[in-house]
Parts: C-alpha cells; sequence; structure tokens
C-alpha cells in the first residue's frame, strides 16, 4: 500500500553565518512498508523521528532524499493536483485534539469539508452522512451543530477519527492520538480504533510512545531510535525475540518489568 | 506532618461562589513516605496539592475551607512574609510542565542561585559550588557547562532534572511534584522516578506524587488517594488498593490499562462517558455501572479496613 524507501531528512537546528549550518538528522535512511489491512505501530522516544516519518508518509514535509511510493507508484515529486486522489484516500489524525479543529466552525462544517472537496454528495446526503458518522464513532447525531469549545478532550479527538474516516480511506495515520487524553478515555479511544479497523479495513499507522498501547494494538510493530528503524516485525516476534538493545531497554523499563527486578 | 483537613476549594466569580471544585478532602501525609495523588484531569488533584503552598493557580479560585497543618501552623492562616520562608525551603512544588516552570531569560545557575540567595547567607562561590554538587547529584551530565545553559538548550529530562535539583537544594522536608513524569519518555520516567524514592529512603523527605499513571504509583508510591469529582473516592495503602480496589472508579481505572500481558486487539474494559459534573450524591454515578436509586440520595465513606477506605455504599458488596 505505502512505503518508502531509504528516506532521510534533517533540519536546520542553528544557522552559521559563515561556513555550515549545524543540521540534526531526524531521519537517517529509514525503508518502510504499510501493507493494505494491518496496523503497524511506531514506538520511540521523542525525537526519535517517528513524527517526521509520519509527516513525510502524509507528504506534509519533504525528504531530503528517498522515494515514496503509494500503491506501486513513486508519488515523492508529484505536484499537488496529481496527488489528489492521495489526499482523499491517506488520512490522519493527530495528538492534540484542541488545535486540530477550528474553533470557529461547527462541527457539521468541519465533517462536511471533506465531502465537499473530494465527493458529489448533495446538501441533503452530506448532513445525513455526518450524522450517521457522529453515531458511528460514539457521539449522538444532536451534537452536529456544537462547536469544538463544547466537548471534552475524548470527545473531540473522537470528532477527529470521524473527519479522518468519512471519506473511507484506504490508510489512517494516527500521531500520539491518545497520549494527550485521561487513562479512563484512553482505552475507549483505542478500542474505537480497533472497532473502525474491523469495519472499515483501512491499514493504519499508529504512533505512540507508549509500548503498552502498541503493542495492543498493531500486527507489526517498528521500533525507532535515533532517526533509524532498528527493529521492525511481527508483534510477538518483538517481544519474544528482542534482538536491538534499545528495544531490549524499552521493554525492561515497563513499569510491570521494573518492578520484577 | 502535613495534613490537609476538610479542604474545599471554589470557583469565585464576582464574589459568588459557582461551583465547588475541591469538595471535602483530608489527606495526611508523615515523614519519609511518598504519596501519590492519582485522578483524571479537572478531579482536583492539581488544586489539593497547590493548596498544600497556599498557592492558587488562578485568582477565580479561593479556599474557601478547611485547613492546611503543616509541623503545627495552619498554612492557609500565614501572610506573605510567612509563607515565603515555608515555600521553597520547606515545601518545594515541581510544577507540571519543567519548560514553563523555568524563566527562560535566566541561566539554570542564577535560577537554582535564586533559591539560595533568598534563603541562605551564601556568598557567590560558595552559591556556584552547591549548584554544581545539586546537578551532580540529579545525575545531570556534564554540569558545569549546564549552570551556563538556558532552558531551551535543555531536553524535557533534563528540565525536569534541574527542578528536582532545585526541589532538594534547600533541604525541604517535603517535594509536592505535580504530574513528574508526563511529558517524559519511558526510558527516562525510571531514571526520574528513582531520584524521588532516593529522596525519601537517604534524606527521609516526603513526596506527594500528582499523576493518572498506575504505572508510576506501583513503582513509587506507598499510600494512594484516588480522586475523582474534587472528593478523595478511595483512599489506603497501596498495595491493598492496587490488589482490591473498592471504588468503582478505581477499579476502572486499573482495568482500562493496557498491560503487557493483556491479549492484543480485543477491546479494552473501558469506563463509560465523560468526566462531568455529577447531577447526583455519587460524583461517579453517571459513569457507574453498579450505581442504583439509593446512590442518588446518599454516599458514606466505608472503611474496608485499617489502611483503607472508600467513598461508595456499594463498595462492601462488589
Amino acid at each position: 500500500m505505502l512505503s518508502c524507501e531509504n528516506i532521510k531528512k534533517s533540519f536546520v537546528i542553528k544557522k552559521h553565518p559563515f561556513g555550515s549550518d549545524i543540521r540534526i538528522e531526524a531521519l537517517k535512511g529509514v525503508n518502510f512498508r504499510l501493507s493494505a489491512n494491518e496496523i503497524v505501530g511506531v514506538v520511540g522516544e521523542s525525537g526519535s523521528g517517528k513524527s517526521t516519518l509520519a509527516r513525510i508518509l502524509l507528504l506534509l514535509t519533504k525528504p531530503d532524499e528517498g522515494k515514496i511510493f503509494y500503491k506501486g507508484d513513486e508519488i515523492t515529486s508529484k505536484s499537488s493536483t496529481e496527488l489528489n486522489f492521495f489526499r482523499k484516500e491517506v488520512q490522519a489524525v493527530f495528538q492534540d485534539p484542541y488545535s486540530s479543529l477550528n474553533p470557529r466552525l461547527p462541527i457539521i462544517d468541519t465533517l462536511s469539508e471533506p465531502l465537499k472537496l473530494y465527493s458529489k454528495l448533495t446538501q441533503k446526503e452530506i448532513y445525513l452522512k455526518v450524522a450517521e458518522m457522529l453515531e458511528t464513532v460514539g457521539l449522538s447525531s444532536d451534537d452536529i451543530y456544537k462547536y469544538p469549545h463544547e466537548f471534552s478532550g475524548g470527545q473531540r479527538q473522537r470528532i477527529n477519527i470521524a473527519r479522518a474516516i468519512i471519506l473511507n480511506p484506504s490508510i489512517l495515520i494516527a500521531d500520539e492520538p491518545v497520549s494527550s487524553l485521561d487513562v479512563s478515555i484512553q482505552a475507549q479511544i483505542i478500542n474505537l480504533f480497533l472497532m473502525l479497523q474491523r469495519q472499515y479495513k483501512f491499514s493504519m499507522l499508529f504512533i505512540s510512545h507508549d509500548l503498552r498501547i502498541v503493542r495492543h494494538i498493531s500486527d507489526k510493530i517498528a521500533v525507532m531510535y535515533k532517526g533509524e528503524i532498528v527493529e521492525y516485525g511481527e508483534r510477538d516476534s518483538i517481544f519474544e525475540r528482542t534482538s536491538h538493545p534499545y528495544t531490549k531497554s524499552l521493554i525492561s523499563s515497563l513499569p510491570e518489568n521494573l518492578l520484577e527486578k | 506532618m502535613l495534613e490537609v483537613n476538610s479542604l474545599k476549594i471554589a470557583l469565585v466569580e464576582q464574589g459568588v461562589q459557582k461551583k465547588l471544585l475541591v469538595n471535602d478532602v483530608n489527606i495526611k501525609i508523615d515523614q519519609a513516605t511518598i504519596v501519590a495523588l492519582v485522578g483524571e484531569s479537572g478531579s482536583g488533584k492539581s488544586l489539593t496539592a497547590y493548596s498544600m503552598l497556599n498557592l492558587m493557580p488562578s485568582d477565580n479560585l479561593k479556599i474557601v475551607e478547611g485547613k492546611v497543618v503543616f509541623n503545627g501552623k495552619d498554612i492557609l492562616k500565614l501572610n506573605e512574609e510567612q509563607l515565603r520562608t515555608i515555600r521553597g525551603a520547606e515545601i518545594f512544588m515541581i510544577p507540571q510542565d519543567p519548560l514553563t516552570a523555568l524563566n527562560p531569560v535566566l541561566t539554570i545557575e542564577e535560577q537554582i542561585g535564586e533559591l539560595f540567595k533568598y534563603h541562605t547567607n551564601l556568598n557567590k562561590k560558595e552559591i556556584r559550588e552547591r549548584c554544581l554538587s545539586l546537578l551532580e547529584s540529579v545525575k545531570l551530565s556534564n554540569p558545569a557547562a549546564r549552570l551556563k545553559s538556558y532552558p531551551h538548550q535543555l531536553s524535557g529530562g533534563e528540565r525536569q532534572r534541574v527542578l528536582i535539583a532545585m526541589s532538594i537544594a534547600l533541604n525541604p522536608s517535603l517535594v509536592v511534584a505535580d504530574e513528574p513524569t508526563t511529558a517524559l519518555d519511558v526510558s527516562l520516567q525510571a531514571g526520574i522516578l528513582q531520584l524521588f524514592t532516593k529522596m525519601k529512603n537517604e534524606m527521609g523527605k516526603s513526596v506527594v506524587i500528582i499523576t493518572h499513571d498506575f504505572g508510576v504509583v506501583k513503582m513509587i508510591a506507598e499510600h494512594i488517594y484516588v480522586m475523582y469529582g474534587g472528593r478523595i473516592v478511595e483512599e489506603g495503602d497501596k498495595d491493598e488498593i492496587l490488589e482490591n480496589p473498592a471504588h468503582p472508579y478505581t477499579i476502572g481505572l486499573l482495568k482500562s490499562v493496557p498491560s503487557i500481558k493483556s491479549v492484543p486487539k480485543t477491546p479494552l474494559p473501558m469506563i463509560k462517558g465523560y468526566a462531568e459534573k455529577s447531577r447526583y450524591f455519587c460524583p461517579f454515578f453517571e459513569r457507574c455501572d453498579i450505581s442504583d436509586s439509593n446512590c442518588k440520595e446518599q454516599f458514606e465513606y466505608t472503611i474496608l479496613s485499617s489502611k483503607h477506605t472508600v467513598l461508595c455504599i456499594k463498595a462492601k458488596r462488589c
């Protein structure tokens, strides 16, 4: 479905008036593949390049080097009009449920925007679709004219998820979608992702720094460390046959394992 | 050492009391213990912690009732002058966000040094030495160079270490830490928590740690207070609560975290609904699976053992 080869990306952290700028290498040659109908979890500490990888796969950031493929075609340097189909089929949910919704738009407007852009539905059909989507993600269709500030963090994340799947995408990229939520709400959102993935059969890239959550939701796991994927494989084999020392330290620093020592 | 007695904190707008955010909270902290305050955002746990220094994050929040007794003195009755000798020197608060807690235009040395400048008579050279040894004690790499750094040049973990260094600078007997590990990576979490355990074991300090992560609680706390909707809903010894949680909220919270042993891709047990103000007596009524009409009209603390109390009339039966 979606894959990338040898992706490199660095950012300038300090401009040097003479000589060369000081750069930080966010990704150092990453190869990654997301197949149909699977959930790949990406885990790693902050600064390991997880979010940069997500942004590059979404074509929101241009890589310095490397190629990105979607359904077999290289899309790395396509123009924005050529990418129209990609924007429709690949959707994202981000960490902060507060800043990712426009505070001035009622929910109906936020959720009907993708439909107006990419579908030929009439006004009435759009209304019905939005109402149905709200019910699907566990909100009430009575909420349709409310504004974002009327919802709690967990409810807003549900709205973000509704917006992401309303076009029935083939891929969903979720960057830390539960880390800013209360523990009692995290479980609700994780269950919602699992339920929707089963129902709509999209592929999902799920980024989190919490290994327990990644383990719970994923089919495959990629462990990122300092701009590289240091370990990648089936969920269970990552835990049973851990090879990289960083993954070992991640597993051993889980509270359950620390206590046993 | 510190006791919070029937504390009530309210939102006050233009002199009118709007709603109670903290309601009838009692907390007791002994010498050399680590106490965890667990609850969701908005449950009043941070406000309760702020009240221990007689601080309120906003002018609209007022402590309307209760006492905070620290070594025999009621902190809520002290004037600003007296409070200054306690804040920082006897009770230290590590706020939630280590970036906003540090002054961005002061170097690390100036920030830590400030504590000594106002509370001791040390000279400049002595202050520098003390700062250096503090940074060493929290295992910050290259401490001499760090003294000259500004907060934005440090990573989140390093900033948190600087705050912990500040928290032990004046040898306070109580350190209150608001979500000290939430912003940190798992690999750093363990290191920070070990520092707290060390403070307790080697220096005999007490630590109040505010968190919503039961993993953190399991690792370091000895006594737990669970807050929900402004009230303490369950309180007791750590092992008792973790092994036999009695309040439906605590039970739900413990179950909803995926563990390394849970079966992947199955629905996680969850607490329904959202944290909203309850219309009934029991603050958890709307989200509770076992509540019935009795819970609307009454609630009371049920004492399950000498080390375990719960605010639920159905607790005995579940």
